[in-house]
């Protein structure tokens, strides 16, 4: 267990909404101008997927992105590295119209209305089981689904299942997927809560980091693109911790927020230094893509680590996401790997 | 490695409001199945559940049940555990679930509840209900959810990153699982949930909540507490199979994880707690995992379900086992499964216990598989005094 540290080996993006572009785009000056894709990208995966939802379709193809990027097979792995290679799903949106659906279907005309093909589709870990039968990965399989800081607990908790031992290898995957539920539920919620218009829609798409343990990645001689320094899943909670690092040495080159356009959260940001980054390196994505919501901490993971490749040895990136409903707000410090 | 131990536990199912009331039914073999209480009948073919009677009579529906009983049980073990009054937001809890708060979402699809995406997962009810409450993870792995969630918290302990953490399970049923499930099921109609009966019809849901209080040795011992048990490993993987069918490879494989973790063998398990859902499928291929791990000593070590008293509640279910389990080890019993009118004759060599039995335990083996082939098995000790 002493000594074990996770890579970031892989990484991918699917904003179908926003354009087809490599992660690396994402902190470029000029992300508006990215070309738009004319196909959303689920038209694009195998077959064997019609009964499933868009989520775990947008979830796979990231997952099968990021495979490539580190150079993994995307598809059934053997035996061997399969045992201790896991999946961590962050989602709150996935399943929610296939319960609201069936509900209604329940109410018109009872259970016989309803598809038993759906059973699956209901659980709230379809996408994470359908990408460990997809591409057989037999170790933990997580999906986490706290809100807006899921993202960043889904890193939390895979950087942690490397460093025990449990796994050597996990596909982390963010998404959430905008349909007439997801949408309504949403924007509602978030319109309660301000007793004001909602700011902004709930995004859709996916976004994947493969983390791999450091010898075993160094043995398959691939890049690295970052690691993790340290984490906070509140950030409040955290703040002692986050402001002596802040403060010195490890204070970020780059800041990828949390959605600005709601309240406090520039506030509460400031109040754990986030004055000390010039706002030109601070960066909200949410004017891009909406709210990323449980989807927001692996995209900016995926974003910084491309950011973080070609920049200089001691950059640091930090990435903080969630802030709804006035609640917690995760953050990561992400660092180049120095060899 | 460091040593974790369990410092305060709570629970609440179908048949009872705490943990004292539940273990009482339990040795006494009460079930907690009824008619649907707030459910359309008309619409369902199923008409049986194992609910929580707590909304009145008639009954009226409300909102973040599952909510309300996750409180109530952290509460009640942080207490026992001496920490309710801990600093405020000192204390982390892993909660897991099967189906969330999405009985809230289908109230208001109905337009009979507030759109609250907020309290769709249990960090901000938590956070607002009890002050020493810190970060909330909210962890959805189906039917093996709060296992799971023990694994996380074993791996947090164990690397030093906490020296206290509360794991919670807690599930409500929801129409659309419970309107699946009886749609998905290929024989006759089950009226209750009877795990390795040749005549068993599937899954009955139920609802429920527990929570533990697990801590290093070394703080327990600085806070000069009693310890309850020892958690002595979780082992957690993946079929990566199929769906909805078990995998007889992936379960076998999580029951020997559990036991490497653990550092004991096969014959050091004093009991077993089945996750016997009752299904055709399940419950053989639990049996056949069960006998593949154990070997010789299969015949020997008593195994219960429990499920046959408080219906499947879901994410729930691993650690309602695991209070049950804690309380079966330090009252020397062990709770029945009950509704067996005719044993599967594969389990028929088995100690299958059917009848409450006094017996002193010092290990138990709690099962806990769900949806999508996710397995985690955790296995807890007698406290070492």
């Amino acid at each position: 267990v002493i000594g074990r540290e996770a890579i970031v080996s892989g990484i991918a993006v699917e904003l179908p909404e926003v354009g087809s572009f490599p992660a690396e785009y994402l902190l470029s000056t000029a992300p508006r101008l990215i070309p738009k894709h004319p196909l959303d990208p689920v038209t694009n995966l195998g077959r064997g997927l019609r009964f499933k939802d868009r989520a775990t379709k947008l979830a796979l193809c990231a997952a099968q992105t990021a495979l490539r990027d580190a150079n993994l097979p995307a598809g059934p792995m053997d035996q061997i590295l399969s045992t201790h290679f896991g999946v961590v799903v962050a989602c709150n949106t996935g399943n929610l119209d296939t319960v609201v659906n069936t509900t209604d279907q329940i109410q018109q005309g009872g259970v016989v209305r309803t598809s038993p093909i759906d059973l699956p589709n209901a659980s709230s870990n379809v996408i994470a089981s359908t990408l460990a039968i997809r591409l057989g990965c037999r170790g933990p399989n997580l999906t986490i689904t706290s809100g807006g800081t899921a993202g960043i607990d889904a890193l939390a908790y895979a950087e942690r299942l490397i460093r025990s031992g449990r796994s050597d290898l996990i596909l982390v995957v963010g998404v959430e997927v905008r349909n007439a539920v997801t949408a309504s539920l949403f924007v509602d919620s978030i319109s309660t809560w301000l007793k004001a218009v909602a700011p902004l829609e709930l995004a859709d798409g996916a976004a994947a980091v493969v983390l791999e343990e450091k010898s075993i990645l160094a043995s398959r001689q691939r890049k690295s693109y970052a690691a993790f320094h340290c984490f906070s899943t509140s950030l409040e909670i955290k703040r002692s911790k986050l402001e002596a690092v802040f403060a010195v040495s490890l204070r970020p080159w780059k800041w990828l927020v949390p959605p600005l356009a709601y309240p406090e959260v520039g506030t509460r940001l400031a109040n754990i230094g986030s004055s000390a980054i010039p706002p030109e390196n601070q960066q909200d994505l949410a004017p891009l893509i909406g709210d990323g919501f449980g989807m927001l901490g692996v995209l900016q993971a995926a974003a910084a680590a491309a950011w973080l490749q070609t920049a200089p040895s001691n950059a640091v990136v930090a990435i903080s996401a969630g802030g709804q409903f006035g609640g917690p707000i995760g953050t990561a410090l992400m660092k180049k790997v120095v060899n | 490695m460091t040593d974790l131990v369990i410092t305060g536990t709570a629970m609440r199912t179908s048949v009872g409001r705490n943990r004292a009331e539940c273990f009482k039914a339990f040795v006494e073999g009460r079930s907690g199945v009824k008619l649907l209480f707030t459910f359309d009948k008309t619409r369902f073919r199923v008409q049986h559940a194992y609910e929580i009677d707590d909304r009145g009579f008639p009954p009226n529906e409300r909102a973040a049940r599952a909510s309300e009983w996750l409180v109530e049980v952290v509460v009640a073990a942080l207490a026992e555990a001496h920490l309710l009054h801990a600093p405020a937001r000192t204390i982390n809890v892993l909660v897991g679930t099967g189906l969330r708060e999405l009985r809230s979402v289908e109230l208001w699809s109905k337009g009979q509840h507030v759109p609250d995406l907020e309290h769709l997962d249990f960090g901000a009810r938590l956070r607002a209900e009890i002050a020493s409450v810190g970060e909330v993870l909210t962890l959805s792995n189906a039917c093996s959810a709060s296992n799971c969630a023990l694994a996380l918290a074993e791996d947090v302990l164990r690397l030093g990153d906490a020296e206290v953490l509360v794991v919670a399970g807690t599930d409500s049923i929801t129409e659309s699982m419970h309107g699946l499930a009886d749609r998905a099921n290929p024989i006759a109609i089950p009226t209750r949930l009877q795990p390795f009966d040749t005549d068993r019809k599937g899954v009955v849901l139920g609802e429920g909540a527990a929570a533990v209080v697990i801590e290093s040795i070394d703080s327990c011992a600085e806070r000069r507490i009693e310890p309850l048990a020892r958690l002595l490993g979780v082992g957690m993987n993946c079929d990566a199979f199929h769906e909805t069918a078990p995998s007889l490879e992936g379960i076998s494989t999580a029951m020997k994880l559990a036991h490497e973790r653990s550092r004991i063998g096969p014959n050091e398990i004093d009991l077993l707690m089945a996750h016997g859902t009752g299904t055709l499928l399940n419950d053989e291929v639990e049996i056949a995992a069960i006998m593949n791990v154990f070997g010789e000593r299969v015949r020997k070590v008593p195994i219960t379900a429990l499920k046959s008293l408080t219906g499947h509640t879901s994410g729930a279910s691993g650690l309602i086992g695991l209070v049950t389990a804690v309380e079966c080890i330090q009252h020397h019993k062990i709770t029945p499964t009950i509704g067996i009118d005719h044993l599967i004759p594969r389990v028929q060599d088995l100690d299958i216990v059917q009848k409450t039995r006094d017996e002193t335990l010092n290990t138990a083996q709690i099962n806990a598989f769900g949806f999508g082939g996710v397995n985690a098995v955790a296995i807890v000790g007698r406290a070492v005094r």
